[in-house]
């Protein structure tokens, strides 16, 4: 067996037992994202300094959630990519390893590098620089990149909010963040992030509201 | 009449400085001769890389990373990497970047270390075929994996190639030869010892086709070839506080073509009249 296997079963065990554990010590969660969660309980722990992930010395506030779902994590271990954002409305296209969705009224159109992904509310073009992810209800986002909220600001040029796909390479200045199902989701006014890789590098996705 | 006197004048120094640097150059005009001593050069190092079952080095990168609305940002990488073919593979990237990759014949595990995070892909059974997916598929190329012939369909071993043997350098006290190669999609250039392991020292490369044409310059050392290692190299120790995440892939890999979508949704036209998002800001 795999070390990494071993891992998997030692982090199922300690995530029962952090079930219980929780409430008394908020910083077992992190291993919540990899087990079955029976219980809901809200923790809250604040901390302030610099982190070197998230480049930021502004005091966040980390919030924990616990459901009973253990596929809604974003994670699975063992399997290819993206399991996260589970489409409920509407068919799915399974790449050979992640998830392009298809909406309930729209389709996908990609390009030779790229990708148009038509959603129930208009068009979302991505270029050569495009990501495919699943939106978790049903749309199909297709990410593009930014260094920062500030780029995408600059870039978009829009009034409207930032669309959900698009990947930051730093998170946004004053931040929190909060754990739900084990995984870790970053707060900025409205909107959600989650951490993905995207070329090797973490960066930072805007998401569904998780809860 | 001054014209071809220049000629003359310029041929004649090109002529001294070949014979200045060893008569290794291919710029005698026998562009074919050059081409060939560069191209047995070349399969010189990988008829030895192929030839050894296990091997370590490191590396230090200067490398161009293409930034959104033009220009490059420079990246310095140091990375080490092991290797035992045909399925095996770990490297650790530090420096501008933090990555750690665990390759062991069924998946590869990615760990950021700052971050502590991780994600897993399923791979392809060989280090080739790996090595084209995390390029094509995940947006993460290894040059030196082109470079050493441990990707399948890199784009460096072009027959396309015009190559010469440019000179002889000096490279960490080592005399190497100089080799330069073209093609539609890279120029590039490989620093190989010329006396001792064919193992290379040195190398350039310009990716022409791509977006903002990104250059990458990458130092060898501490070449192994039989360095110690085990199945547990390429095992991916994960710790227990590290978070898994989605391991995002390029929409041109997983998207659906054009014909498909027609196909599956042929009455699909959307005549939502909503602004579209964001163009990308190319």
């Amino acid at each position: 067996m795999k070390r990494s296997d071993n891992n998997w079963i030692r982090s199922l065990m300690a995530g029962t037992i952090a079930t219980w554990m929780i409430v008394g010590s908020p910083l077992t969660d992190v291993s919540a994202q990899r087990k079955t969660s029976t219980s809901r309980s809200t923790t809250t722990r604040s901390t302030t300094g610099t982190s070197t992930a998230q480049r930021s010395t502004t005091t966040r506030t980390t919030t924990t959630h616990h459901t009973t779902s253990t596929t809604a994590t974003g994670y699975h271990h063992g399997s290819s990519t993206y399991h996260g954002g589970t489409v409920h409305h509407g068919s799915t296209y399974h790449g050979e390893e992640g998830y392009a969705a298809v909406g309930p009224r729209g389709a996908v159109v990609a390009g030779e590098e790229g990708a148009a992904a038509v959603t129930r509310r208009g068009v979302v073009v991505a270029g050569e620089e495009g990501y495919a992810a699943a939106g978790r209800h049903g749309a199909v986002v297709v990410g593009e990149t930014y260094e920062s909220h500030e780029a995408w600001k600059t870039a978009a040029a829009i009034t409207t909010g930032i669309a959900i796909g698009t990947m930051l390479a730093h998170p946004p200045t004053g931040y929190t963040t909060t754990v739900y199902s084990g995984t870790t989701y970053y707060v900025s006014g409205a909107t959600y992030y989650r951490r993905v890789y995207v070329s090797g590098v973490v960066h930072y996705q805007v998401v569904a509201r998780p809860f | 009449m001054s014209g071809k006197l220049m000629i003359v004048g310029v041929s004649m120094l090109i002529a001294i400085a070949s014979i200045g640097c060893g008569g290794d150059t291919a710029s005698n005009g026998k562009p074919a001769e050059g081409k060939a001593k560069a191209d047995a050069i070349l399969a010189k190092m990988t008829d030895k890389i192929k030839a050894t079952p296990a091997f370590s080095f490191t590396t230090a990168e200067n490398s161009d990373r293409p930034k959104r609305g033009g220009g490059t940002a420079k990246l310095n990488i140091a990375r080490s990497v092991t290797v035992k073919t045909p399925d095996r593979i770990h490297f650790k990237a530090t420096g501008d970047r933090d990555l750690e990759a665990f390759y062991d014949g069924k998946s590869m595990i990615l760990m950021s270390h700052k971050d502590k995070v991780w994600g897993q892909l399923t791979a392809p059974a060989t280090l080739a075929e790996t090595m084209d997916k995390i390029k094509d598929h995940y947006g993460m190329p290894l040059p030196v994996a082109d470079l050493l012939g441990l990707d399948a369909n890199g784009k460096l071993r072009n027959p396309a190639n015009t190559a010469t043997v440019e000179k002889n350098e000096t490279i960490g006290g080592v005399e190497c030869n100089v080799l330069k190669f073209q093609n539609a999609d890279v120029d590039w250039q490989v620093w190989i010892p010329v006396t001792g392991d064919p193992l290379p020292k040195k190398f350039h490369a310009k990716y022409k086709t791509e977006k903002g044409q990104p250059e990458a310059t990458v130092e060898f050392s501490d070449w192994n070839l039989s360095p110690q290692i085990t199945d547990a190299t390429f095992l991916a120790n994960i710790p227990n506080e590290y978070e898994g995440i989605p391991i995002i892939q390029r929409a041109s890999a997983v998207m659906p073509k054009n014909e498909e979508i027609e196909k599956k949704a042929p009455a699909n036209a959307n005549t939502n009249s909503a602004a579209p998002a964001p163009a990308a800001n190319k």
